[in-house]
């Protein structure tokens, strides 16, 4: 599978503790990014819909609030996967940038014995 | 304003942008966005921000798109581009409605010359096509001929013995912007450095394009000028064209997905005949700085601009007619209704 986008990736974050509805993503969201992203209702449903199609989320249940409704959304199985597949090779290559901003040597270079 | 009040306008206001969504996934999700949407809304907001309605507007077009599928659009594309040039082509035969359907009578002519030629010419009058307009090889039937080309009424002269083409040229255009005659334009032809092989003059007057060319000879050609409302009547023929094109492709191709697969493979057909049929004029229509591909109104020095060219070609007239059969056939197609369910009846 492609890279995650981080709007995508950010939502499957926020999910990661338990199911989240539509308003409650955005602002976990916007904590999760330090007030950096702020996603639009627009923006976030229409990635709702890709996760959704590409299997990585599901709807939980739906409950009405004041009138409102809200519809909660977990992560799947795949979409656990995916995160944590996303997270490892940003990891990984947070680790390599870091490596040769400190001089330690070309990244992937087999490391002396 | 109470706040009540504001929450409701808000509400409202987003349920208009919600239309931009399909009914169906509206009707599945459009409580819950709005939900969302004003849970997030700043207080005391009572409109959408901008940056949100785009985005609603875009998302729900996207779902549109999506629903839609993509062999729509290719046909609302196609559609659109033979709509347009087929407008083209009709705005502008339309504009040149109101100019007489003959070419200048041969008194004007020989009259327009008297005033602009300086040197000495005859008073017979030649006429290239006593028709504004005319198709070689036509015979004024609908088979089509050779491509349009204009009427002329010609008075030829002969050059005055001291001066060359490019002072006869100078005269000429003095004399033309001293009787009022307008956009007047000079055209020089050369090989390489060497002396004009040829010059135009040309100006506009009352309706009338004069064209004075010289050659070793001398000719004033007077034809009908482009009427005023030409190329904005070709640029709007095209536009309606275009959108009503784009917009019957989109709306026959989604409601024949309702019907079953033997007529939406007539559709296919009919949609593909509609092309083959319709390409060749509208190939030829395709608009150029002197008129449509095919048209040959410049082909005797300057003419008039027209932009039916292509519709008038040999072979691609009668084919163009043509078309309208599977064109309606379409529309009976898409109208028809579905042929209802066999029902079972049961007896007691």
């Amino acid at each position: 599978m492609a890279g995650l986008r981080r709007p995508s990736f950010l939502i499957l974050s926020a999910l990661a503790l338990g199911p989240l509805h539509g308003y409650a993503v955005i602002k976990e969201v916007e904590r999760l990014s330090a007030d950096s992203v702020h996603l639009a209702a627009g923006t976030l449903y229409a990635a709702l819909d890709r996760l959704t199609d590409e299997g990585l989320i599901e709807v939980d249940h739906e409950e009405t609030v004041e009138g409102r409704l809200r519809r909660y959304y977990r992560l799947t199985v795949a979409g656990t996967a995916a995160l944590a597949a996303e997270a490892e090779q940003m990891r990984r290559d947070a680790r390599m940038v870091a490596q040769r901003l400190r001089g330690a040597g070309p990244a992937g270079a087999p490391r002396p014995a | 304003m109470p706040d009540d009040l504001r929450t409701t306008l808000l509400a409202r206001r987003y349920r208009r942008w919600l239309l931009a969504y399909p009914r169906a996934y509206r009707r599945e999700r459009g409580p819950e966005i709005l939900a969302t949407l004003l849970d997030a809304a700043d207080p005391g907001r009572s409109r959408p921000p901008a940056r949100e309605a785009a985005l609603l507007l875009r998302h729900g077009l996207g779902r549109r798109v999506a629903e839609a599928g993509r062999r729509a659009f290719v046909v609302a594309a196609v559609a659109a581009v033979l709509g347009g040039l087929s407008g083209i082509a009709l705005g502008s035969w339309l504009a040149w409605r109101d100019v007489d359907r003959m070419a200048p009578d041969r008194a004007t002519a020989v009259s327009f010359a008297h005033a602009v030629l300086p040197g000495a010419f005859g008073d017979a009058a030649d006429n290239y096509g006593r028709s504004t307009f005319w198709n070689p090889y036509s015979n004024n039937s609908l088979h089509g001929g050779t491509g349009v080309r204009v009427g002329r009424t010609s008075v030829t002269g002969t050059v005055p013995p001291p001066g060359g083409p490019e002072q006869v040229a100078a005269a000429v255009r003095q004399q033309l912007n001293a009787q009022g005659w307008r956009d007047v334009r000079t055209k020089v032809v050369r090989n390489g450095t060497s002396p004009p092989v040829s010059v135009e003059v040309t100006g506009t007057r009352a309706g009338y394009l004069a064209a004075v060319q010289i050659t070793p000879d001398l000719s004033f050609d007077l034809m009908w000028a482009e009427p005023p409302g030409h190329r904005r009547d070709t640029i709007l023929g095209g536009l309606a064209g275009a959108l009503l094109g784009a917009l019957f492709g989109l709306v026959t191709s989604i409601r024949v997905r309702r019907y079953g697969r033997g007529r939406q493979r007539a559709y296919s057909g009919l949609c593909v005949a509609t092309l083959l049929l319709l390409t060749p004029a509208c190939l030829g229509n395709i608009p150029t700085s002197t008129g449509s591909l095919l048209a040959n109104t410049n082909r005797n020095g300057t003419g008039p601009s027209v932009y039916w060219g292509g519709f008038v070609i040999y072979g691609a007239e009668p084919l163009a007619i043509l078309s309208l059969l599977p064109i309606l056939a379409v529309i009976v197609t898409c109208a028809w209704p579905r042929p209802a369910t066999a029902r079972t009846s049961t007896t007691a």
